[in-house]
């Protein structure tokens, strides 16, 4: 957000305090920790500032992020509590300029909708009263839309199909597709408000939807601290290996740097997106020390079997005075981690899943998983190639979907989201 | 030629003495990057211990001739390798799909080598994958494990005693795979990418570890032929 009059003029909602914190237009994600920034207390509960870590649960509902910025803000904050995540496929005969409109609606929309303004269009109310809630909505496109748009020249590299890993069974229904929104909040209501005008846009004018998935994070206060790792269906802590926010390395893992090619997604980031099934029956067979085993970390603390605590970096090399590897060969953590993959680290930001029981009685559940990455190549690509040999975990899932988008960079005010893309298309 | 055992499960890595006969010429090999696990241990080989070796892999003064085996390839037919592989610069590796270590990064580190060559140079090169795990590595398996890495990897299974003994005659001393109590397996493979020219002949060791670059560096030399 850049312009406070803008967002005082209408609001869902009374209006927080929040413009200065949000500041001039950057992302309001950052510092060490990625945390949020928060609105402050209203003037009628000003004696009750809101200098802790923790966010008190009237205040989790005005968390909001800036919508304007080099990168769309969904990439680097933290997992909300709820998140859809819906691919669409262009109509027949659509044009360029007719993505550009949608794209021009879109980027309206979710300016409008992580303010907590009401949309100028048609909005249904289904979030009055309601605070941004930590909203964020991220869009992506498929290589398949450059092709259908007489872009093919415009592909980049990374948006190479991912080959067809060991043990893949991929649905092609629920995979890829021409466009891809990220919708997620701390509040279910608020994310599909969002989605939901999204998706009427697109409807009413050049996008069928070609599937969708939702799923869960956590939610505001949950955890024990602002900055603990979220824990899985599996009972894991997942996300202990991810690149720490407000480094440079964040930035080179996940963001297509600003003399990157090709122009028009210099900001942007790769999305890889799997749907992973757990086999929770057989993995709650297996007992605690069996589990652990197959991550490589204790399943309370996060620490790596190698010892320590949660951020220790594991020992690969340790063994037991048996004479046995601490963090065994097949270990998830081993054939994961950076060291065996030539580096190559990604940003997983996964949201859960729990849809009922399938055909043969076991649980339709499991991680929609997300991963940023400046290049999937050297990021997913490879891990996946090694995981899917490797990992005893790998025993354990079946990766039922997939998709590889390119995230499009943020966009300033009065710009919309593909503009560099679709101005000159 | 040294052995690696791979430690699954739990067994303690043990790495088997060279058993081959053949001198280790004690350090002074290229600087090849070795990669931190005991898999890449290398000796065994009699190697050109020439500074002026024009090549980053390990020079062989005596080099091996390409087996002649005949397995079943990725796709269910049969394949002699000396037959499919004639003409062409021949980079072999025995490994499994489920190796935990060096063989995935093996596959990536070729994969991302022949990507940045020409389609000319690449089409000069095959990139055969024998399965030290066979009874696990079906031709599907093996089909879709290398295709991860790119498509026109030859991958090849077959009985395990035929791949032993094509192995044995490169001084790779591989053994049947055993299942263990906890039901992972421990399985041998090879250290080293073997390099045969169009001719035939295997006279460049690449240990685990050896990076893009140096592959690089040491394909366009061996296409254009051996500088003897």
């Amino acid at each position: 957000m850049s312009s406070g009059s803008e967002a005082a003029a209408t609001t869902r909602r009374r209006l927080f305090a929040y413009t200065g914190a949000v500041g001039a237009g950057g992302l309001v994600v950052g510092g060490a920790a990625g945390a949020l920034t928060r609105s402050s207390a209203t003037s009628d509960n000003s004696g009750n500032s809101n200098n802790s870590d923790t966010v008190p649960a009237a205040d989790a509902g005005n968390e909001q992020l800036a919508f304007y910025g080099a990168h769309q803000p969904g990439i680097a904050a933290p997992v909300q509590a709820q998140g859809w995540l819906t691919a669409f496929d262009l109509k027949p005969g659509a044009t360029a300029a007719q993505v550009r409109s949608l794209m021009q609606q879109w980027t309206k929309i979710a300016a409008a909708a992580m303010a907590a303004r009401p949309l100028s269009e048609g909005d249904d109310a289904m979030a009055y009263g309601r605070g941004p809630g930590a909203l964020t909505v991220t869009v992506g496109v498929g290589a398949s839309l450059l092709t259908k748009l007489g872009l093919s020249h415009d592909i980049p590299e990374a948006l190479t199909p991912l080959p067809t890993f060991l043990g893949d069974e991929i649905d092609a229904a629920s995979s890829d597709g021409d466009l891809v929104v990220l919708v997620a909040a701390n509040d279910g209501l608020v994310a599909v408000h969002a989605l939901r005008a999204m998706q009427r846009a697109a409807a009413a004018s050049v996008a069928t939807q070609r599937w969708q998935l939702g799923g869960f994070g956590e939610a505001s206060g949950i955890l024990p601290s602002p900055t603990a790792t979220p824990r899985n269906l599996m009972g894991q802590l997942d996300g202990t290996g991810n690149p720490k926010q407000g480094t440079a390395s964040f930035d080179q893992t996940v963001y297509v740097p600003a003399d990157g090619g090709p122009t028009w997604m210099r900001g942007g980031s790769y999305l890889v997106y799997r749907r992973i099934r757990m086999l929770l029956n057989d993995w709650d067979s297996l007992d605690r020390g069996a589990q652990e085993a197959a991550i490589g970390r204790d399943k309370l603390t996060g620490a790596p079997l190698s010892g320590g605590t949660e951020f220790t970096a594991p020992d690969y090399e340790k063994f037991s005075a048996a004479g046995s590897l601490l963090i065994p060969p097949g270990a998830h953590i081993r054939q994961a981690s950076a060291e065996s993959n030539s580096g190559a680290t990604i940003l997983r930001r996964p949201f859960s899943y729990y849809n009922g029981l399938r055909a043969d009685g076991s649980p339709d559940a499991g991680l929609m998983f997300l991963a940023f990455q400046a290049d999937p190549a050297t990021g997913f690509t490879v891990i996946q190639q090694r995981l899917s040999g490797a990992d005893t975990l790998s025993t354990f899932i079946k990766h039922e979907a997939s998709g590889l988008f390119a995230v499009l960079p943020g966009c300033e005010d009065g710009g919309y989201l593909g503009q560099a893309l679709l101005d000159s298309a | 030629m040294n052995i690696v055992r791979k430690a699954h499960g739990g067994t303690p890595r043990r790495i088997a003495t060279a058993a081959l006969g053949l001198a280790l010429v004690a350090g002074s090999v290229s600087a090849c990057g070795s990669s931190s696990s005991s898999s890449s241990a290398s000796s065994g080989f009699v190697v050109n211990s020439a500074p002026s070796s024009l090549f980053d892999g390990d020079e062989l003064t005596q080099p091996f001739s390409k087996p002649d085996v005949t397995l079943t390839d990725s796709s269910g037919q049969q394949f002699n390798l000396v037959q499919g592989t004639k003409g062409k610069l021949t980079l072999l590796y025995f490994g499994y799909t489920h190796c935990p270590d060096v063989c995935p990064t093996t596959m990536a580190t070729l994969a991302a080598t022949l990507r940045s060559l020409t389609p000319a140079q690449a089409a000069q090169i095959d990139v055969v994958f024998i399965s030290s795990d066979p009874t696990r590595d079906t031709p599907a398996v093996l089909h879709t494990w290398l295709g991860q890495y790119d498509p026109a990897f030859i991958g090849l299974t077959g009985g395990f005693t035929t791949i032993q003994k094509a192995a044995g005659t490169l001084g790779i001393d591989i053994e049947p795979p055993v299942k263990l109590a906890d039901g992972s397996y421990s399985v041998t493979h090879g250290a080293e990418v073997i390099a045969f020219d169009a001719k035939g002949k295997g006279y460049l060791v690449y240990t685990a570890g050896t990076t893009v670059p140096q592959f690089q560096h040491d394909i366009p030399l061996l296409l254009a032929g051996r500088d003897e």
